[in-house]
Order: C-alpha cells, then structure tokens, then sequence
C-alpha cells in the first residue's frame, strides 16, 4: 500500500483535478464541463494555512492513500526536505511514498487563474479562469494520472 | 523531547547555538575564532544538506539535539516536517523548533554567504566567526529560554559556569 501525493503550488488546482482523475471522481475519457470542476469542493479552496499540509483525498482500488500537497514556489526544496526526513526514519520503505509534479502540467491560463484567486484573493474570478485553463491542460493532467497508475498496476 | 535549532544555513547559529545547549564550548565568557571553529560542522555545510535534520548529541535531559537548515521558508519546512512525522505516526509535539535568525548580525550574513554561498572561504570564515562571537550572548540566550520552555529544570548559574564537555 503505497501513499501518492500530488503536489503543485498551493495543493488547491491542479493537484485535486489530478487526485480526482486518479479515484474516478472527473471522467478520463472526456474534459469535464467549467461547472464539474468548480463544483468540486477542494477546488480552489482557501489555502492561507494549509500549504504544506497534505490533503488526504481518499484511497484507490489498490487501497493506496491518494493525497494533494500544495509545495509553495521551491518545490524542489521541498521535496528534499520531505526526503530527508523520510530517509531519516529507521524502517519506512521509502519507495511507498510517492510524489508527482501536476503544477507542471497545467498552461498559463490556469497558473495565471491560480495567481488571481489564491495570491489576490480573487476567489470568484480567480477559479473560472483557473477551471478554464485546467479544461485546456486535461489531457495532460490524464496523461499524468495514466502513467502514474500505471506505475502503480492500476490500468 | 527533539530540540531542533534553525536557520537560513545550518552552518552558524544552529550549531553553534546546539553546541552551546550540549556544553561544548564555554557559556559564560565569548569563545575565541578556534573554539567556535571547532564547533562540529560550523562553517561547513552545503545546499545538499539544507533541509536535512542533523544530529548533534544528546543534552543532560536525555534531548536530542538537532539542527536544520531551513533557507528562508521556515514556516513551510517546518510545517511539512511536522505533517510528515504526523503521517508517519509521530507525535509533531515532541519536536521543538527554535529559531536562531534573531541572532543574526551583518558580518554573519556576508560572512556566511561568502563561505558558504560563493565558496570565498579564506575570506568568508573569519568574517563569519567574528559575527557569531558578536551574537554569541543572543544565542546563549536563546538556549536558556529554550530549556526553560522545553520544562527541563536547571540551575542557571550552574549551567552557565559549567565546563565544557
């Protein structure tokens, strides 16, 4: 039983569409409508406290823990720091934990929609530019959540 | 109890604040630049151990000591270490992190960056270690007020006079 962590800057966009396409809760076979993704309620909640705070999702078929992970400007850092640490635990299998990059996947429109809503607190505009962007960059996103289930025996 | 010490490097003020909390250089008086630079790892960490937790010792109480290099987003790292020691099934409440920036003074900044940053050591070091001796009564200072918030009873005056180990 692995844990799978979507990240991307805030852990409120890109990284809840992703952990949504991964449990089958957004269609992978079609881009789901401006009202399905704004109608999720992790999506583009307020996240002034919760970067760096996992977001459990819920569990996949293969009971693997599914959560989202806002990282701020630096992932990288990040991530070493979350290395580091689980390194430093005697005992844990490292491979079980495992951390994919949705931030990188989605276009400018979304990041720029992310930008307005959770930096300039523009919540109401700030997610239909972001939920329209996210429509553009879906296929993507599923290509993501395809090769990481993949990886994982899923599909 | 894990007593974390931090700071932008990891390779002045933490440690040298951690080696203050373990007795390993005199409290009551400012140390000379070769008992600081004796301090174990002063001056000597890179970007590939920022963010890493290291081990210093175990103080009188039984704590561990440790120190981390955290650059400027200590908020953030030390709440992923916290959700991750959660995650993992630890308790976050026996990890206290203290921050030693405070103690921070312009000679150790530019002294820190050269050594560190740019690799300018035989320039850098000696800035940084007269900036550390300068911050050392704030730093010594933080070690007492973090033993006496962590709940560990001590003498003062004992603590302070005591030789180092």
């Amino acid at each position: 039983m692995a844990k799978i962590f979507y990240y991307c800057f805030a852990g409120v966009h890109s990284s809840v569409v992703a952990a949504s396409i991964h449990l089958g809760k957004l269609p992978s076979d079609r881009v789901p409508s401006l009202r399905e993704l704004t109608g999720m309620p992790a999506f583009d909640r307020k996240s002034d406290n919760s970067l760096g705070t996992p977001y459990f999702f819920g569990r996949d078929e293969q009971d693997n823990e599914v959560y989202v992970l806002g990282l701020g400007g630096n992932p990288r850092f990040m991530l070493e720091v979350i290395a580091h640490f689980l390194q430093s635990r005697p005992g844990l299998d490292t491979l079980d934990w495992k951390f994919f990059d949705a931030l990188s996947t989605i276009n400018f429109l979304a990041k720029m929609g992310g930008f307005i809503s959770q930096r300039l607190k523009g919540y109401a505009l700030g997610r239909w530019i972001t939920a329209a962007g996210i429509r553009g960059s879906y296929v993507r996103l599923v290509d993501l959540v395809t090769t990481v289930r993949r990886c994982n025996r899923l599909w | 109890m894990k007593i974390i010490y931090h700071c932008f490097g990891g390779s002045h003020a933490s440690p040298t604040a951690a080696a203050i909390h373990l007795g390993l250089i005199p409290r009551n008086r400012l140390p000379g630049f070769k008992e600081l630079q004796q301090v174990p790892y002063f001056d000597q960490l890179t970007w590939e151990h920022h963010g890493k937790l290291i081990y210093a010792g175990t103080d009188e109480w039984g704590n561990d000591i440790l120190f981390l290099a955290r650059r400027n987003q200590a908020k953030l790292v030390i709440g992923i270490i916290k959700e991750f020691i959660r995650l993992n099934g630890g308790n976050p409440d026996e990890y206290y992190f203290i921050d030693c920036m405070q103690g921070f003074n312009p000679f150790m900044v530019t002294g820190g960056y050269s050594s560190r940053g740019l690799g300018l050591v035989k320039l850098g070091r000696p800035v940084v270690t007269f900036g550390t001796i300068l911050s050392f009564p704030i730093l010594v200072g933080i070690v007492k007020r973090t033993i006496r918030q962590v709940g560990m009873e001590f003498d003062e005056v004992r603590w302070l006079n005591a030789r180092p180990n």
